[in-house]
């Protein structure tokens, strides 16, 4: 009896039914995967001896510690420095990804005059020449540097404006500190002494402030979160209580956290069951002494009802000085003497980019940092004359360099020498300087490198932060803590400022824990423009591949 | 009759395909070659009471040095210091010329993953027997056997990232994906 065709089908069923029992399938899967992984256009970690290099993330400014693991000149992976004093080991996905940036498709490494590019000679006769027929500004996104305090200098010799933005971070203790009378720079957030965050819209479980501390502190359970907003967002799920108001009822919650107002008001104003109002009134009331924060975005007068909700609760502190009699307030020592601009975030009123006129600067200097900005273009615009520029320092071709008149490519993460002055959040004074691990590409300079040359200035980025250190150095307080060993000794202990320098360049943070805080009295202030020029503090134009990844497949908890 | 043949026929395709499967499959699968110099590493830590990490160290700076550069091996093989047939290949083929001995890696892993000989040898005190096996027992290498579709080696299948779970699950270390993955 022959074979038919039946009988092969049989064999092939038998056999089909068979393949999953063996390693067939799986073993192609895994090797397919496998050797997509090598295909030649698709980018290769490099291979080689590994190492580890110590910095500072300046991404941001929480300024957390870093271990860059490199193979040769190039970083494969960033890790957090386990012990930091400012970053307590944390890092958020951001920094974990920075090692990215530097290969991001927006790079640009020559300048673009109205999106073309065009030699830095030209750029800068061009610019130079309508800088000294007008009048120029110079808005820094990441304020509190010695490079900030260079910028300011410059502007002031050269006639031109040093601005900051307000960002919707600080938002709640830029009005504390309007309320108060005090600089913004000076004040902090005693979130040690605080039991619970009443935060209203502020994402404070997703990269908020310094994240390591408040992570550590809501780990611990030493700080729970009540988040008051519409939508349910990372923090607000993450929140021992979630009240989910209306969007544009806040104020009733503030009010009823004043205790101007009743339940059953706030519950029918906000559309929160009066039951869970009842219970989160009492959740906070119970633990102990609270601290409201604002993420940012509302009327004035919610933003200084939030503010005002932490009037005398001692949460809002002044950094005040551990030696000099509290005559002064403790900032980063400083190279300028008598000026004292140069700490975190100064925002002194005249410098903010709220209260410039609309129309009233020339030429518009953005240094916007290494992430690609934040403001938005319209509000910087209109505060330029008809006919005037934008000029964009930025590595990245995204955001508001996409759209300014003229982008000077500037070195990516990691590609010069740069700064992580005291966190705005932090009680206690710190510095720390994030060495550079890679070479910039040809044709980036820093911001202060190209203002310089536009304006005339002559102070370089590292003379600007070799002259911080040496202050630093020369005020003798404060300790440091470095990175490698995991050692912490007194500023004293140091031969010399390019001593300290030296260890500040191989992963060092400086840090005043003796500095004492104040009390600061608040009383609301009318004056003040009600539509702020306003940016996320981590709005970025541009994010590497790791930060989608980790932002999307993260599950916070306490583990 | 009908119930029979057919059962037969399925039983004989499902038995072919197992064995094409678990026979046929590896052999296609996977090509074979030698390494260079048979390497007895027994004779090293017996005879010379050499251990792993006198050839195989980590630097100072935390830096594993992998497998031996021909200078290890040229510092004592310079001349035959035996009779054997293997150290005179050593010698004459590689030593004396100069050459870098191009060893076949088994350990490999895939181009997303770095692992840090330092941190599990000097932080965690795993032992190398722990990942490597009885290697340094052997008295020969091991032929190596190269996933054709992969390029990787067979022999780092005993180091799976199930493997790295499974200890780091038992030693309650946590490392997540980023302890691992570039």
């Amino acid at each position: 009896m022959g074979l038919t065709r039946r009988d092969f089908l049989t064999l092939g069923i038998g056999a089909a039914a068979a393949v999953p029992l063996t390693p067939i399938p799986w073993k192609l899967l895994d090797d397919t995967a496998k050797w997509s992984q090598n295909w030649s256009w698709i980018p290769r970690p490099p291979r080689g001896e590994r190492s580890v290099r110590y910095g500072t993330c300046t991404l941001c400014p929480a300024g957390c510690g870093i271990q860059a693991r490199c193979v040769g000149k190039n970083l494969i992976g960033i890790a957090p420095v386990a012990a930091h004093p400012v970053s307590h080991g944390a890092l958020c996905p951001y920094a974990f990804g920075a090692h990215q940036l530097p290969y991001h498709p927006a790079r640009i490494t020559q300048p673009l005059r109205h999106g073309n590019p065009a030699s830095l000679d030209t750029v800068v006769a061009e610019i130079a020449a309508r800088a000294k027929a007008g009048a120029f500004a110079i808005l820094d996104e990441r304020p509190g540097r010695a490079v900030s305090a260079a910028y300011q200098r410059l502007a002031a010799a050269h006639g031109g404006l040093y601005l900051v933005a307000d960002h919707t971070e600080t938002t709640t203790l830029q009005h504390f500190a309007d309320g108060s009378g005090r600089n913004l720079a000076d004040l902090g957030l005693a979130l040690e002494n605080v039991r619970t965050l009443v935060s209203f819209g502020a994402p404070v479980l997703e990269s908020w402030a310094t994240p390591g501390r408040v992570f550590a502190l809501w780990k611990s359970g030493q700080l729970e979160i009540v988040q008051v907003e519409a939508e349910l967002s990372k923090s607000a799920a993450l929140a021992s209580q979630w009240l989910p108001a209306r969007a544009g009822s806040e104020t009733y919650l503030a009010s009823l956290l004043a205790g101007a107002i009743g339940i059953a008001e706030a519950a029918e104003r906000t559309g929160v069951r009066s039951d869970k109002l009842a219970g989160a009134m009492r959740f906070i009331h119970d633990r102990g002494p609270w601290l409201a924060v604002s993420g940012g975005g509302f009327p004035l007068a919610v933003e200084q009802s939030i503010a005002g909700l932490n009037a005398g609760s001692g949460a809002i502190v002044a950094r005040a000085a551990s030696s000099a009699a509290g005559a002064r307030l403790a900032r980063v020592p400083d190279a300028s003497a008598g000026a004292r601009l140069s700490t975190v975030p100064d925002a002194s009123v005249d410098a903010r980019l709220s209260h410039v006129p609309d129309a009233s600067v020339d030429v518009l200097f953005i240094d916007h940092g290494l992430l690609g900005g934040s403001v938005s273009f319209d509000s910087l615009r209109s505060k330029v004359r008809r006919g005037g520029i934008v000029v964009s320092l930025s590595p990245y071709r995204a955001g508001v360099a996409a759209l300014a008149n003229f982008v000077i490519p500037t070195p990516a993460f990691a590609e010069s020498l740069d700064e992580a002055p005291t966190p705005w959040d932090a009680v206690s004074p710190s510095y720390a300087l994030a060495p550079a691990l890679l070479d910039p590409p040809a044709g980036a300079t820093t911001a202060l490198d190209f203002i310089n040359r536009v304006t005339g200035g002559d102070l370089p980025p590292e003379a600007a932060i070799r002259a911080k250190v040496g202050s630093l150095f020369a005020a003798r307080r404060g300790e440091v803590f470095t990175f490698a060993d995991r050692a912490t000794r007194p500023v004293t202990e140091f031969k010399s400022a390019p001593d300290l320098f030296k260890a500040f360049s191989t992963g060092a943070c400086w840090i005043d824990r003796d500095a004492k805080t104040v009390a600061v009295n608040y009383r609301p202030v009318s004056a003040g423009p009600e539509a702020r020029v306003v940016a996320p503090t981590r709005g970025t134009a541009i994010s590497p591949p790791l930060f989608t990844k980790l932002d999307q497949e993260s599950r916070i908890g306490r583990a | 009759m009908m119930k029979h043949r057919v059962a037969l026929l399925f039983s004989l395709g499902f038995a072919c395909m197992l064995a094409a499967g678990w026979v046929g499959f590896p052999r296609t699968l996977y090509s074979s070659a030698r390494q260079p110099v048979d390497f007895n590493h027994r004779i090293h830590k017996d005879k010379a009471s050499q251990k792993c990490e006198d050839c195989h160290s980590i630097t100072s700076e935390g830096v594993f040095t992998g497998t031996p550069a021909l200078a290890n091996c040229a510092a004592c093989h310079a001349e035959p210091m035996g009779t054997s047939a293997n150290e005179k290949v050593l010698v004459a083929a590689w030593v004396k010329p100069g050459r870098e001995i191009p060893w076949r890696s088994y350990a490999r892993q895939p181009m997303n993953v770095h692992f840090s000989h330092a941190v599990h040898v000097n932080l965690g005190k795993l032992s190398c027997d722990r990942c490597h096996g009885a290697r340094g027992d052997s008295t020969t290498v091991a032929l190596y056997r190269e996933d054709r579709i992969s390029g990787y080696s067979r022999h780092a299948v005993s180091m799976t990232m199930t493997d790295c779970e499974d200890c780091h699950r038992q030693r309650g270390v946590e490392a997540g994906c980023l302890g691992c993955h570039k």
